[in-house]
């Protein structure tokens, strides 16, 4: 879903700022500003392999070389009790033209100390989990570009227009209600959300339960555990109302998809659980365990490889289209139920500068799943170099063999000014 | 017969027991000097410079409250800044600008070198060691030896050598596994007159699960805090 520059909310965010900084508290307090920044560039070399899915690759846009940037803009300016936050993207991909994007616009008042209300497109994320994270309810997980590491990546997915209002209360607890005009699930509903954030035994437990209404409504609860000095137990979990998924159904005479009709009435959860460990060496991992309610089951899954088996002949312009349809249909960053995800990390190799980074996502379903192998060091103090290598296994009717790019050897550059 | 066994022996367990109490109890009030000496008072913000021997540093300004909570802001280098850092007594989270939530961490998560996340936030030893023992070093010096209250401490066990006269820190062996392995030394140096004492201003981290590499620690720019307490919480991290 790619973030709007809504014409109900934008222009009531910028009529905001230019009022906030123009009226008399900030007037009398300082200007602060600092332009903040970076390039992120890359080179990817993939496998273009036709699959069933996918058996012209290039005619849909798989590149076996390709090239990108992204060129980011965030000035923040602080006057009194008013900020201004932004977040200004130019992005350039091989066989594509230059696209500016805002991922963040928003004003925020601080009305005391501990209250604070915005205005704008913001960029809010949720939950503890590293992978699939149900939590965090704002993920645009296909607008990731998922090369880099998660804390560049995440910012990339892009913001949405909202007002907010945050109550911080001295127990270290909170309060947090968000109003969206345009659900990013479905910009004809509204979405608004109402969250408390607590701690529980001194911090070593903390909770985040959020109840919210939408395209999806429903509630979420976060949770984290301290134990001992090295690990960290967490749980990230949502059930809403509702498929994000469409479910084939069969295919009809002329190569036409025919699609089940979403149960909307139903509520599916959707459940991670976790545990990340330091060890002394500083060798960190995570494992997570997920399962989503609301992915393919194995009978649609059987059902969408079917019906994939069945169009005919498959160099047919109606068959193309089906295809193009049944990609549609699949376009989520996991498709199925049950995943488990390995991640291990340590920021120094043998005393070196050079970080390392291996993770493992496996279906369990059907037995497919994604090998990826990062190394990164740093370019004086401003820069980071990486290499990233990816690989799919799985059979041929696999959750992540069904798609070309299954290996993948990127380099990329990040620089921060 | 039994009587007159039993009677000295009882005497000399009591003595025993008492004299080593009132040993511990010194070493109890030795390790709040040593803490006092570390943290000028319960509220108090400072900067903090960590450079490892081949010369990459990082710094950060950290703001303390009620001496177990603190804000640890990322100002250098540019790759970093804007990350931010809460301890709420053993725990901790981290806000990475790019990953657009507070996570929580373990407090053996390094920052840099040999630096963990504990040694940069936990100030004072007393609220998680309880001393155990004490031995005099020579030169009058005493080292403590202090044991973790909980497995939620950053370490199972410290020798912290102290400086009887003053109460000065000297220097502290960090372990681990039952106080089976030896992670860490720190040094003590640099001593100033911060906040109407003398404290130090620069540890010498040696980590010896890395070849015995050197990190330095710089503390300056001590200051009394006025940060709200609700600052102190995982989701005001993306304002600071």
């Amino acid at each position: 879903m790619t973030p709007r520059l809504s014409p109900k909310s934008l222009p009531l965010t910028f009529a905001a700022a230019l009022a906030g900084f123009a009226a008399g508290p900030a007037c009398a307090e300082p200007l602060g500003y600092t332009l903040e920044g970076g390039v992120y560039a890359f080179g990817q070399l993939a496998s273009d392999g036709a699959t069933d899915l996918v058996p012209n690759p290039a005619a849909r846009g798989y590149r076996g070389a390709s090239l990108g940037a992204d060129l980011v803009l965030r000035p923040k300016v602080t006057a009194g009790p008013l900020r201004f936050e932004g977040s200004f993207r130019l992005r350039d991909r091989s066989g594509a033209d230059v696209t500016a994007r805002t991922d963040e616009a928003f004003v925020e008042w601080a009305i005391s100390d501990t209250v604070f209300v915005s205005l704008g497109r913001r960029n809010l994320s949720f939950g503890q989990s590293y992978c699939i994270n149900p939590a965090d309810l704002f993920r645009q997980p296909l607008q990731e570009t998922r090369l880099f590491p998660t804390a560049v990546s995440r910012a990339m997915a892009g913001g949405v227009d909202m007002l907010t209002l945050d109550v911080l209360f001295n127990s270290g607890s909170s309060a947090k209600f968000v109003y969206a005009p345009e659900d990013p699930a479905d910009a004809s509903t509204p979405f608004a959300m109402a969250q408390f954030s607590g701690m529980l035994a001194d911090g070593a437990l903390d909770y985040t339960l959020s109840g919210f209404s939408g395209a999806r409504p429903g509630v979420s609860l976060s949770l984290t555990r301290g134990i001992g000095d090295a690990t960290v137990l967490y749980a990230d979990a949502s059930l809403r109302q509702g498929r994000d998924r469409q479910v084939v159904s069969g295919l009809a005479a002329g190569n036409i998809l025919q699609f089940a009709a979403q149960n909307t009435g139903r509520f599916y959860p959707k459940v991670t659980v976790g545990l990340g460990h330091t060890l002394t060496n500083g060798l960190s991992f995570n494992l997570e365990l997920t399962h989503d309610a609301n992915g393919l089951s194995d009978s649609e899954w059987a059902q969408a490889m079917g019906a994939l088996g069945s169009l005919t002949p498959v160099q047919s312009a109606a068959a193309g289209a089906a295809l193009g349809q049944l990609n549609g249909a699949l376009g989520q960053y996991t498709q199925r139920q049950n995943y488990g995800f390995m991640r291990m990390a340590k920021d120094s190799l043998w005393g070196s500068p050079v970080s390392l980074e291996m993770t493992v996502l496996h279906g369990f379903d059907d037995g497919s799943g994604s090998l990826g192998l990062r190394l990164e060091r740093p370019v004086g103090e401003r820069g980071q170099i990486g290499l990233m290598a990816t690989h799919g296994y799985g059979g041929a009717r696999g959750e992540f063999t069904q798609r070309p790019a299954q290996n993948t050897l990127s380099l990329y550059t990040t620089m921060s000014f | 017969m039994i009587t007159r066994f039993f009677k000295p022996a009882l005497l000399s367990v009591v003595l025993t027991v008492s004299t080593l109490g009132a040993a511990w109890a010194d070493g109890a009030a030795m390790l709040r000097k040593v803490d006092a000496i570390r943290a000028p008072s319960s509220d108090f913000s400072f900067d903090l410079s960590v450079k490892t021997a081949d010369g990459v540093s990082m710094t950060m300004a950290v703001s303390v409250k009620d001496g177990t909570k603190g804000l640890v802001q990322y100002t250098q280098p540019t790759t970093v800044k804007g990350r931010s850092l809460l301890f709420v007594d053993r725990n901790m989270w981290v806000f990475i600008p790019g990953s657009k939530r507070a996570l929580r961490i373990s407090p053996q998560q390094q920052i840099l070198g040999g630096v963990s996340s504990a040694d940069v936030a936990r100030t004072v030893y007393s609220n998680d060691y309880s001393v155990v023992g004490s031995d005099a070093a020579g030169g009058g010096k005493e080292t403590l030896h202090l044991q973790a209250k909980s497995g939620a401490a950053a370490y199972s066990a410290i020798d912290l050598t102290v400086d009887v006269k003053t109460g000065r820190p000297l220097e502290a062996a960090f372990f681990t596994s039952g106080g089976k392995r030896k992670l860490k030394t720190v040094y003590f140096e640099g001593y100033k007159s911060v906040m109407g004492a003398n404290r130090p201003t620069k540890l010498r981290v040696v980590d010896h699960m890395a070849g015995n590499a050197v990190t330095t620690m710089t503390y300056s720019g001590y200051k009394a805090s006025t940060a709200p307490g609700a600052w102190f919480q995982p989701n005001y991290l993306n304002r600071l």
